[in-house]
C-alpha cells in the first residue's frame, strides 16, 4: 500500500544513463534548460537539435517513448494557457485558417510550448533514471544547503507513512457513516488535518530523539562517498553543452 | 573490578506537566544478563529507557553505564555504549534506505568508506538482513523492519541493548525470529514488554516497574509463576499459560 510513492516517476532498467553519477545529471539537466531558455525562439532549427539530442538521451536510457509522453501531460495546463495567447495578445494581426490571430502572439505561444515542452521532457528523464535518495545526494554534493535536502529526504521517507495514516483516518471516518457531499460537512476533514499534523509533529519528536540516541549533533553525516568520475562529467556535459552553443549559435546568427 | 553494565540509583523524573514518571527507581544489570522490564502502561518503563542513553535528563539520581557515569561530557560515549530500539521502527529508521540508515550511527562516530561499509555489513548479518541494504524501510515487512531497527543500533557496537516493545506488531514467525536474532546476540540486554511468554523464553531475570519504582525483581520464571504479584500491577499470562 503507498509503497510506489517515492518511485512513481523512476523506471528500473540498468542504461548507462541510470548508473551516471546524480550530481553530473542534476546539474546536467539544469543547464540543459538554462540552454533551451536563453534560445531565441525563431531558430527552429536549434530547437529541433535539442529534441533530437534528448530523443537520443531517451533511447540510451531504454526508456519508452510512449512513457515519456504519458508524463509529459503535466505540462499540458500551462500550454493551454499559452493557446489563448493568439487570441488575446495586440499588435500585428494575420489569418490563420481564417480565424485572426496576433503575429506576435503566435510567436510566444510557440515560444512556450517548445521550450516548456523540451524542459519537463529533460526533468522527466532525470526523475525516470535517479532514485530521489540518489538525487537528493546529488544535490547536497552540488552544495544545496543541507539543512533543505535534509528536509526533502525525511518528506520523502515519510511521506508514505503520512498518506497511509490520512487513508486510515478516512477509512475509519466512512466506517461509521461520514460521507461527505457538501462543504458543511467538511468539518471533520478539517479536524483530520489537524490530528494527522499533531501525530506528525509527534512523530518528529521520536524521530528525533531515536538520531539523538545514534550521535546525531546537528548535522548530516556524508555516508555515500561515491563522486562522479571526469569521464561521467563529460559525458553528462554533453547535452548542455550543445543546447547552450545551439542558442549562442542562433544569437550570433541574428 | 567489574562493573555493572547498566546501574541506576534512586532516578526520579517529572514530565513538565507535573506528572511523576520515575519515583526513586533502582536497577543494576550484570553485563551478560537479559532482563526483561515488565510493568503497566504508564509505569515509566519508557522513561526509563529514554534515560539510560540521556534523552531525558533526571531530576535527581544517577545512571552508570560500564564504568561510565551519564554527564554532559560522556554523553557521547553514552550513547554508542546503550542501543536504544524504539517501539515504532518507522521511528527509528528514517534514512531512504537501509544500509544508509544503519550507517547513520557510526558515521556519527566519524567513521567513513570501507570500515563504515564493513561496520554496516556486520550489522545487517548479525539480524540476517545481509540483503536489505539498498532497500527502502517501507518496503520491508514488520519483522524485516524490526530487526533491521536493531541493526542500525548494532553498527554502533553497543555494551547495552534496550528495546522496547520488540514483539508489538509482529507476526507469530517475525516474533520467533526475534527471539532467536535476541538469542544469538552475546550482549546484555534490557527488554521492555508485555508479552510475558516472550520474555520467559529470552530472559533469565524480569523485573516490574510500576508507579516509577522497581516492585520485583527476581528469575523470571518465578516472577511469572505469581499470579497474584502480576495481577497487583496489572499483568497476567495469555489465557491457558501456567507455570509452576
Amino acid at each position: 500500500m503507498g509503497a510506489g510513492h517515492a518511485h512513481a516517476l523512476y523506471v528500473h532498467e540498468h542504461s548507462p544513463v541510470h548508473r551516471l553519477a546524480p550530481e553530473v545529471k542534476v546539474l546536467a539537466v539544469f543547464l540543459f534548460v538554462v540552454g533551451v531558455a536563453i534560445t531565441p525562439r525563431e531558430a527552429l532549427w536549434a530547437f529541433a537539435f535539442d529534441a533530437v539530442a534528448l530523443g537520443s538521451v531517451i533511447r540510451v536510457a531504454r526508456l519508452r517513448f510512449r512513457f515519456v509522453l504519458v508524463r509529459l501531460a503535466a505540462v499540458v495546463p500551462f500550454i493551454l494557457f499559452a493557446v489563448l495567447i493568439p487570441f488575446i495578445a495586440s499588435g500585428e494581426q494575420i489569418q490563420v485558417l481564417g480565424i485572426s490571430v496576433s503575429h506576435e502572439g503566435l510567436w510566444a505561444m510557440w515560444n512556450i510550448i517548445a521550450k516548456a515542452t523540451l524542459g519537463a521532457t529533460a526533468s522527466i528523464v532525470l526523475a525516470a533514471t535517479t532514485e530521489i535518495p540518489e538525487m537528493l545526494r546529488g544535490m547536497t554534493i552540488l552544495k544545496v544547503p543541507a539543512t533543505l535536502t535534509a528536509i526533502a529526504m525525511f518528506m520523502v521517507r515519510y511521506l508514505v507513512l503520512v498518506s497511509n495514516e490520512l487513508g486510515r483516518m478516512r477509512v475509519a471516518m466512512t466506517a461509521r457513516g461520514y460521507d461527505p457531499r457538501w462543504l458543511w460537512q467538511a468539518k471533520p476533514i478539517a479536524a483530520s488535518a489537524g490530528a494527522l499534523f499533531i501525530r506528525s509533529y509527534e512523530r518528529g519528536e521520536r524521530v528525533h530523539a531515536a538520531m539523538l540516541s545514534r550521535g546525531f549533533t546537528g548535522t548530516m553525516p556524508a555516508i555515500n562517498q561515491r563522486r562522479a568520475t571526469r569521464g561521467e562529467w563529460l559525458a553528462g556535459a554533453m547535452l548542455p553543452i550543445l543546447a547552450i552553443t545551439l542558442a549562442l549559435t542562433a544569437w550570433g546568427m541574428q | 573490578m567489574s562493573h555493572p553494565a547498566i546501574e541506576v540509583q534512586d532516578l526520579r523524573f517529572s514530565y513538565p506537566d507535573g506528572r511523576e514518571a520515575l519515583r526513586g527507581t533502582d536497577l543494576r544489570v550484570e553485563p551478560g544478563q537479559r532482563v526483561a522490564l515488565f510493568g503497566p502502561n504508564g509505569a515509566g518503563k519508557t522513561t526509563l529507557a529514554l534515560h539510560l542513553n540521556g534523552i531525558y535528563e533526571a531530576a535527581t539520581g544517577t545512571v552508570r553505564i560500564g564504568d561510565l557515569v551519564l554527564s554532559e561530557p560522556s554523553l557521547t560515549e553514552i550513547r554508542r555504549r546503550v542501543g536504544l530500539v524504539f517501539q515504532d521502527p518507522d521511528d527509528q529508521l528514517f534514512m531512504p534506505t537501509v544500509a544508509e540508515d544503519v550507517a547513520f550511527g557510526p558515521a556519527n562516530l566519524g567513521m567513513s568508506g570501507a570500515e563504515l561499509e564493513a561496520r554496516v555489513a556486520e550489522a545487517l548479518a548479525a539480524v540476517e538482513a545481509s540483503d536489505f541494504g539498498d532497500r527502502a524501510p517501507h518496503h520491508l515487512s514488520g519483522g524485516e523492519r524490526r530487526r533491521v531497527a536493531i541493526a542500525t543500533v548494532l553498527a554502533m557496537r553497543p555494551d547495552v541493548l534496550v528495546l522496547d516493545e520488540p514483539t508489538s506488531g509482529l507476526d507469530p514467525a517475525g516474533r520467533r525470529e526475534l527471539v532467536t536474532t535476541l538469542q544469538r546476540l552475546d550482549i546484555t540486554q534490557l527488554v521492555i514488554t508485555h508479552d510475558l511468554p516472550f520474555a520467559l523464553e529470552l530472559c533469565e531475570r524480569a523485573v516490574i516497574l510500576d508507579a516509577g519504582r522497581v516492585v520485583a525483581d527476581g528469575a523470571t520464571a518465578e516472577i511469572l509463576a505469581d499470579p497474584e504479584l502480576l495481577s497487583r500491577h496489572r499483568l497476567e499470562m495469555p489465557f491457558g499459560y501456567r507455570l509452576t
